[in-house]
């Protein structure tokens, strides 16, 4: 036990301290489009599958600038990422934080996917596409047009084979 | 095109300038129902993300428990979305929904509407996503 409990008092500060040098000595420039600097952790950005190439490639020295993401995205990005670096979070306390940051008006949801798209960021990614979905269900071909803003872009023989197609649903 | 992005000047975002990869996902995370009813009807886009059959790989029959005032018929429906997804060789659509691919197409059809539709029809219970197990 004493042995035990000495490795810990020597060990804990040594991965502190180490853990530590190594935060302060990976902070990374990301400019957005709007030519906003953003001063973050290594940790933090590598969330990003494209930031994280560019780290491993050497590409990260300077500032790495972001042309397809604006300062106002590109800072409720780095908030999801921040709040993502440790894993070992609380599952429920991480769900409770994402189902508010995406509640998110449809414009701010668009920016989201894009950028955690061009960013490549999987679950920012995956919760945006699945807070439109939830948008989606239940609602009508016109509503959904309505609501996102779609044109409705068929031919009248489309639109023939569209009402031909209903027929079916509803055949006994 | 250009048609098209002059009307949306002043709103600059798009949602049919998403990249295709994303609003496949988006799609597929929607029910055979909503899909067939409605994502495949908005636009000419839509419809031909809806067409693909890597949008059935998962047959979700989920609904918002409604069978008795639902207006279409789930069973046709549901072949349709099976139908939708054997478009592609069948081996693949094999490959695609049972693991060990040897039960034949049949088998996995009538498996799927056992599972969509239990024997008891006052059972509300409608079960999602029945295509991990095999036949």
């Amino acid at each position: 036990a004493i042995q035990s409990s000495r490795f810990s008092c020597v060990g804990f500060p040594l991965a502190y301290i180490f853990l530590a040098c190594k935060k302060k000595s990976m902070a990374l420039k990301l400019k957005s489009s709007d030519n906003k600097i953003f001063e973050v952790e290594e940790l933090v950005a590598v969330q990003s599958e494209t930031i994280k190439s560019l780290v491993e490639d050497g590409c990260a020295n300077n500032v790495i600038p972001l042309p397809n993401v604006d300062s106002k995205t590109l800072e409720l990005v780095l908030d999801w990422c921040k709040n993502h670096v440790d894993v070992k979070l609380d599952e429920e306390k991480l769900k409770e934080y994402e189902d508010k940051f995406i509640e998110v008006d449809l414009a701010v949801l668009y920016d989201l996917l894009m950028a955690a798209n061009y960013l490549n960021i999987k679950d920012l990614l995956n919760r945006a596409s699945q807070k439109v979905a939830d948008m989606l269900k239940g609602k009508k071909p016109e509503q959904i047009r309505e609501t996102f803003n779609i044109v409705n872009d068929f031919s009248p023989e489309e639109e023939e084979e569209i009402r031909k197609e209903n027929l079916w649903a509803f055949e006994e | 095109m250009a048609q098209k992005r002059g009307r949306k000047k002043k709103e600059y975002r798009n949602w049919l300038d998403l990249p295709k990869d994303v609003t496949v996902s988006i799609l597929q995370r929607l029910g055979a129902i909503n899909i067939l009813e409605s994502a495949q009807k908005v636009c000419m886009l839509w419809r031909n993300i809806c067409k693909d059959p890597s949008m059935w790989r998962a047959i979700d029959m989920q609904n918002l428990d409604d069978l008795h005032n639902m207006p279409y018929n789930l069973k046709i429906m549901c072949i349709h979305a099976i139908d939708c997804s054997c478009e592609i060789s069948t081996s693949s659509t094999l490959a695609l929904t049972n693991s060990s691919s040897t039960s034949p197409k049949g088998c996995r059809i009538k498996y799927a509407l056992q599972q969509a539709f239990p024997v008891s029809p006052s059972s509300s219970s409608v079960v999602p996503k029945p295509w991990k197990s095999g036949c």
